[in-house]
């Protein structure tokens, strides 16, 4: 059985990371790289043009009960803010105390701003905490200057997991939807999962020079949009028995296709060379229409069954230019 | 096809049988004297994998047939036990039964492997079996029949994908039904040790472990994938920078081909490495929680030596306790593996029905045979009753005679497919309540439709034919006249 204090930390750790996916999300296109447990701080984001976001996690276990050790949270807060703001100097942008209690500085002011998921600059805060915080900062001898101070409370509570993220699965789906039309809830929970993953392992390398890369944020969406569902429009053209066939028969075929560069650098020089406009994906299906006769060769060595192999082929075509489009997609719309 | 003799060796004693090419009765007194048994042996020395009699035991047996094809030439295959049959023809050796339809399509000069399934349930009539064999079933032993299979095989419809596959479905179906035997006969244990959960338990971190396990050759095989495309793609990079090329835009500047320039090729790197972490950090999580669940079995085991295992039967149920087995898991996916399965078959029987000559060529042979024989509502029948599957509906002799119609139709049909005469052998005719006047109309169907054909019939009955060979058995098959 895990210890009182394991299971303390863990639930600290967990906030971390998801505090750390949703500051992610609200700086993505500026976004360089991304790290638990940097140099300096619980979460530190590098921008493209060379700034610095910091943030410093706190999370209580019963938020909306527990309210007895939110100012010594801030005032420790503050101290580690400092100590970041020290290391990089003229380069951070923005220090965060993040944490799930609905009333962080409990009996300061704050309490009556705090609607859920809130975000507040020091330049929004009421007078009365503008004072406090920064009596705090000069008797801690601090240098956080408070322009550049934010404080972000973000809904992290109860055992039910599903509850506990319902917050960052929104801000994960909300993104989603954002660069990919109609995506399937379950892009959302995978994404934010394989992310949850990914940070926290971020902060189990000691090498704090080692972050995790804007793009490699990006890529496991576009590795999710862009797997075969064998679902949708453009699969009703099948016979169920046919494309039930493909499926059990050439799922690694098709993946080898499709991730082999050669293979698809010919698919991609005839679609670049034909003619048609429109839109990318009516550009695809005309192409697929048109052209696919042209490479059932490729499979015919594998496949004696005609129907099977016109599907094969045609999919495989479908999934190698969907990729594309998907990639150039994101890519755009994302900054990459 | 005609048998022209068989010469039979069982140990000291040997016996040869010859036979007409027409109509033949292997006939007795009383029954147990071997009529069925040298019927049998007639398969037996064909390569047929046939079961024995009470009286003679095939395994020991040597026998010699000799055959005459419908060209005239004649072939000798000897069988000497069961796993080999030699050919004097060709002088080859046919290991039995792997070569069973290569020996096959010798006989019966076709390749088409659905007919050469199926031609024994066509022309042969077991005594036990046969005659209520309809569509489906074992004409005898082993050998299997199969009205869907024929027709594709006289219609030529290949579908062999999608039956290897429906193989496939009905395999993994068999192993997950055996995977739920065994959890019921856990949950029984568990039920019987009232309550007491340390086994089921174990049974479910083995059953967490079994899960992993499978979840980790996954993403393995899938990582193994990703690596070799990228080492692909690498060497294409490589070569692509090692060739130098230049090209020249619309504005006349000339820029040098690198990996970093061509369309989608750094995009099928990223792409792969991100695969390639996801796969990674995967399976370090699955060795974690494999490693996790390890730790716990062990602190279990650690305390549960303190308790001796007495019996043998404990400790079986202790074992079957272990093997980790996911019910929920294994119920979904039968579930999901039977509807797969049944599109799959759908798929083969609209391939089977694709060709409608030969159903319907076979559908008037069975109307017409059954009308003659009098088969109550044989006049109300329609194309799709040749697959049926409500055999209750029909007892007795309406059944025996069904069953005739049927084989007759299957005979007509391979014979004129292949353009050759089957023999017809039929063990016991005369079911019980099959009385005079069937039998009488079933033996003049025979000689009107079936004149050039040779037929064999065993029976303690004698049968009304112009010039039968009447082989008489008195005590014994082997005995010595």
């Amino acid at each position: 059985m895990q210890s009182r204090n394991d299971t303390a930390g863990l639930f600290g750790f967990s906030f971390q990371a998801n505090a750390g996916i949703i500051i992610m999300l609200k700086n993505i296109e500026r976004l360089d790289s991304i790290r638990l447990e940097g140099a300096a701080e619980d979460i530190e984001l590098k921008l493209n043009d060379g700034l610095v976001i910091c943030a410093q996690a706190k999370a209580v276990e019963q938020p909306y009960t527990n309210f007895k050790n939110v100012k010594s949270k801030f005032y420790h807060a503050i101290d580690s803010l400092s100590d970041a703001s020290k290391k990089y100097g003229k380069g951070i942008e923005k220090l965060i105390y993040v944490t799930n209690s609905p009333d962080p500085l409990h009996g300061e002011g704050l309490k009556q701003l705090i609607d859920n998921d809130t975000y507040l600059g020091f330049n929004d805060l009421p007078e009365e905490t503008q004072n406090f915080i920064l009596n705090k900062i000069k008797e801690q001898e601090a240098d956080v200057p408070p322009e550049k101070l934010y404080i972000y409370v973000i809904p992290f509570a109860t055992d039910d997991l599903q509850q506990r993220f319902k917050y960052v699965r929104e801000a994960v789906n909300n993104f989603v939807g954002s660069l990919i039309s109609h995506a399937p809830l379950a892009f959302g929970v995978r994404l934010m999962e394989r992310w949850q993953n990914d940070l926290f392992d971020s902060g189990t390398i000691k090498d704090t020079s080692v972050s995790y890369k804007k793009k490699e944020i990006i890529w496991p969406l576009i590795n999710l949009r862009t797997e075969p569902d064998y679902s949708g429009e453009f699969y009703s053209q099948f016979d169920e028995a046919v494309l039930e066939e493909v499926k059990e028969k050439y799922d690694e075929v098709m993946s080898s296709f499709c991730n082999r560069w050669e293979y698809v650098n010919k698919i991609l020089f005839a679609y670049c060379s034909f003619n048609m406009k429109g839109s990318p994906r009516e550009r695809m299906q005309a192409f697929i229409e048109k052209e696919w006769t042209h490479y059932t060769q490729e499979f015919a060595d594998l496949e004696s069954n005609t129907e099977v192999l016109n599907a094969l082929t045609k999919i495989v075509l479908y999934n190698v230019l969907l990729r594309r489009i998907v990639i150039d997609e994101i890519k755009k719309k994302i900054k990459l | 096809m005609r048998i022209i003799s068989i010469s039979i060796k069982d140990g000291f004693d040997s016996k040869i049988y010859s036979f007409s090419s027409y109509v033949n009765l292997i006939l007795s007194d009383k029954n147990t004297v071997g009529k069925t048994t040298l019927l049998r042996l007639i398969l037996f020395s064909l390569g047929y994998s046939v079961p024995g009699t009470k009286r003679m035991r095939f395994e020991h047996v040597e026998t010699i047939c000799e055959i005459e094809l419908d060209d005239g030439s004649k072939i000798k295959l000897t069988r000497k036990g069961k796993d080999y049959i030699d050919c004097d023809v060709d002088g080859k050796t046919y290991i039995l039964p792997n070569d069973m339809l290569r020996l096959q399509s010798l006989i019966f000069r076709t390749e088409n492997e659905e007919i050469l399934e199926n031609v024994l349930g066509a022309f042969y009539c077991d005594q036990e079996k046969g005659w209520t064999l309809l569509n489906r079933g074992n004409p005898i032993g082993k050998n299997k029949f199969n009205i869907e299979s024929l027709i594709r095989g006289l219609s030529d419809v290949v579908c062999d994908d999608l039956l290897e596959l429906e193989a496939r479905y009905t395999r993994d179906i068999a192993r997950l039904e055996s995977m739920l035997n065994v959890s019921e006969y856990q949950r029984q244990i568990s039920e019987q040790a009232g309550g007491f959960n340390s086994k089921s338990e174990e049974s479910e971190r083995r059953s967490r472990i079994a899960n992993s396990i499978l979840l980790k050759k996954t993403y393995t095989r899938q990582l193994m994938q990703v690596n070799s495309a990228l080492r692909d793609n690498a060497r294409v990079g490589r070569m692509i920078a090692e060739m130098n090329i230049v090209v020249q835009d619309n504005q006349g500047n000339l820029i040098p081909v690198t990996k970093e320039n061509i369309l989608g090729y750094s995009d099928s790197i990223d792409y792969l490495v991100s695969q390639k972490r996801h796969l990674v950090s995967l399976l370090a999580n699955i060795d974690k929680e494999i490693c996790a669940i390890e730790q716990d079995s062990r602190k279990e085991e650690e305390q549960l030596l303190l308790f001796e295992v007495e019996s043998f039967y404990d400790k079986y149920e202790t074992a079957i306790m272990r093997v980790p087995i996911d019910a929920v898991a294994a119920k979904k996916k039968v579930e999901e593996t039977q509807k797969v399965r049944k599109r799959v078959r759908d798929a083969i029987s609209r391939k089977t029905k694709s060709n409608s000559k030969v159903m319907k060529s076979l559908y008037d042979n069975v109307f017409r045979y059954m009308n003659e024989l009098g088969v109550k509502d044989a006049g109300k029948i329609a194309c799709g009753y040749i697959f049926t599957s409500n055999l209750k509906e029909l007892s007795g002799a309406e059944l025996h005679k069904t069953v005739f119609a049927f084989r007759l139709a299957y005979i007509s049909e391979i014979q004129k497919k292949l353009n050759i005469k089957l023999p017809i052998i039929l063990d016991s005719p005369r079911g019980k309540e099959v009385d005079d006047a069937n039998i009488q109309k079933m033996m003049s169907i025979l000689m009107r439709d079936f004149p050039d054909n040779q037929i064999i019939i065993a029976s303690i009955y004698n049968y009304d034919f112009d010039n039968p060979k009447v082989i008489k058995i008195e005590e014994r098959l082997m005995e010595q006249v």
